[in-house]
């Protein structure tokens, strides 16, 4: 059954309609929303509420285009608002290396959970900014659409969300703090 | 400025002008992702795929109600509702065929006073109309623009809308 049978019958009414669509696209929404969300819990959260939207809101939906790409759009939001509505207690910034080839050079010492674990210390939008551009690979028009900001604004921020990651990772380092 | 001028800036930390020249070039935005150590760390850092909890599915189930009945269900019910109305009916006449004659001589009467209030009602428009040719058919074109104005309404209604995320 293709996307759009399985679309049919969720608009007759007929089970098998979402049950096809859930089995087929919530990897992609669940994973997306917890690299957003960095944790199990409100990624669970954040793909029910994806899928609940997409299919209260199906009358939106243009037929013709892909079904998990629009479904991707509202996970991406979703996970956004959720971000928006935590409150985040900054925490206190490293000074930063002075020297370009020593900074890279720790940087690229560190192992994966150290890096997860840096990223998940930041502000909620630089984290979004960070995982849709670098764990997403998703183009910066979209990134900037999703935040609701412009292009140009979201390379700025951008740049400065990787400076913070860098920050924070250097700080890490030099405490030599565990995982 | 220029994209000479300002990358090392960037690279250094925040620079009003030089982050104003990155928002409008393309180039620079470019060169400073390829050059920043920490883009390769990061998609090396990327998560491996998790699998999905079996409660995700089963609760969007649950939630899930389907807004419409089917139309084979709306028939299904109209068939089921005139056998029961038919059946209710022949069971009065031959239960009770005195009250049901009683009760159809009153439907009866009702619908000559029906009737004779409606010939009283439409006497001046069958009068303005059928008189009148010309009242007739500007009648009839109204009819047909307003019949004609539902239909395109209903047929854009059923047109594929923008996507709203």
């Amino acid at each position: 059954m293709d996307d759009a049978e399985a679309i049919d019958l969720l608009r007759q009414g007929d089970r098998r309609g979402p049950q096809v669509l859930m089995e087929r696209y919530q990897m992609s929404v669940y994973n997306l929303s917890l690299r957003m969300l960095g944790n199990t819990a409100d990624a669970e959260d954040a793909t029910q509420e994806v899928f609940f939207k997409a299919f209260q809101r199906l009358e939106q939906f243009r037929t013709g285009e892909p079904f998990g790409a629009w479904l991707q759009g509202i996970a991406r939001h979703q996970a956004i608002d959720m971000i928006r509505r935590r409150r985040t207690i900054p925490l206190a910034a490293a000074e930063p290396s002075r020297s370009l080839d020593v900074e890279a050079a720790a940087i690229a010492s560190l192992d994966r959970a150290q890096v997860q674990a840096a990223l998940r210390q930041l502000d909620g939008r630089e984290q979004a900014l960070l995982v849709l551009r670098y764990w997403e690979d998703q183009p910066i028009e979209l990134i900037a659409r999703t935040l609701r900001i412009s292009e140009g604004a979201a390379k700025v921020a951008l740049l400065r969300a990787r400076r913070a990651l860098k920050e924070r990772l250097e700080a890490r380092k030099g405490t030599g703090r565990a995982l | 400025m220029r994209c000479e001028d300002a990358r090392p800036l960037l690279l250094k930390g925040q620079h009003a002008e030089a982050e104003a020249h990155l928002e409008s070039c393309e180039i620079c935005f470019g060169w400073l992702e390829a050059h920043d150590p920490i883009v390769a760390v990061l998609q090396a850092a990327r998560p491996t795929l998790s699998p999905v909890p079996a409660s995700v599915a089963s609760t969007v189930l649950a939630r899930w109600q389907p807004h419409r009945v089917s139309l084979g269900m709306g028939i299904a019910a109209a068939i089921a509702l005139s056998v029961l109305g038919l059946g209710l009916s022949a069971l009065s006449i031959l239960a009770a065929p005195a009250l049901a004659a009683s009760f159809l001589a009153s439907v009866s009467d009702l619908a000559a006073i029906v009737q004779a209030v409606a010939a009283g009602l439409l006497a001046v428009p069958r009068a303005l109309l059928f008189d009148q040719p010309l009242g007739l058919a500007a009648f009839t074109a109204a009819t047909v623009a307003a019949c004609a104005l539902w239909a395109r309404l209903y047929q854009q209604s059923q047109l594929p809308r923008r996507t709203v995320s």
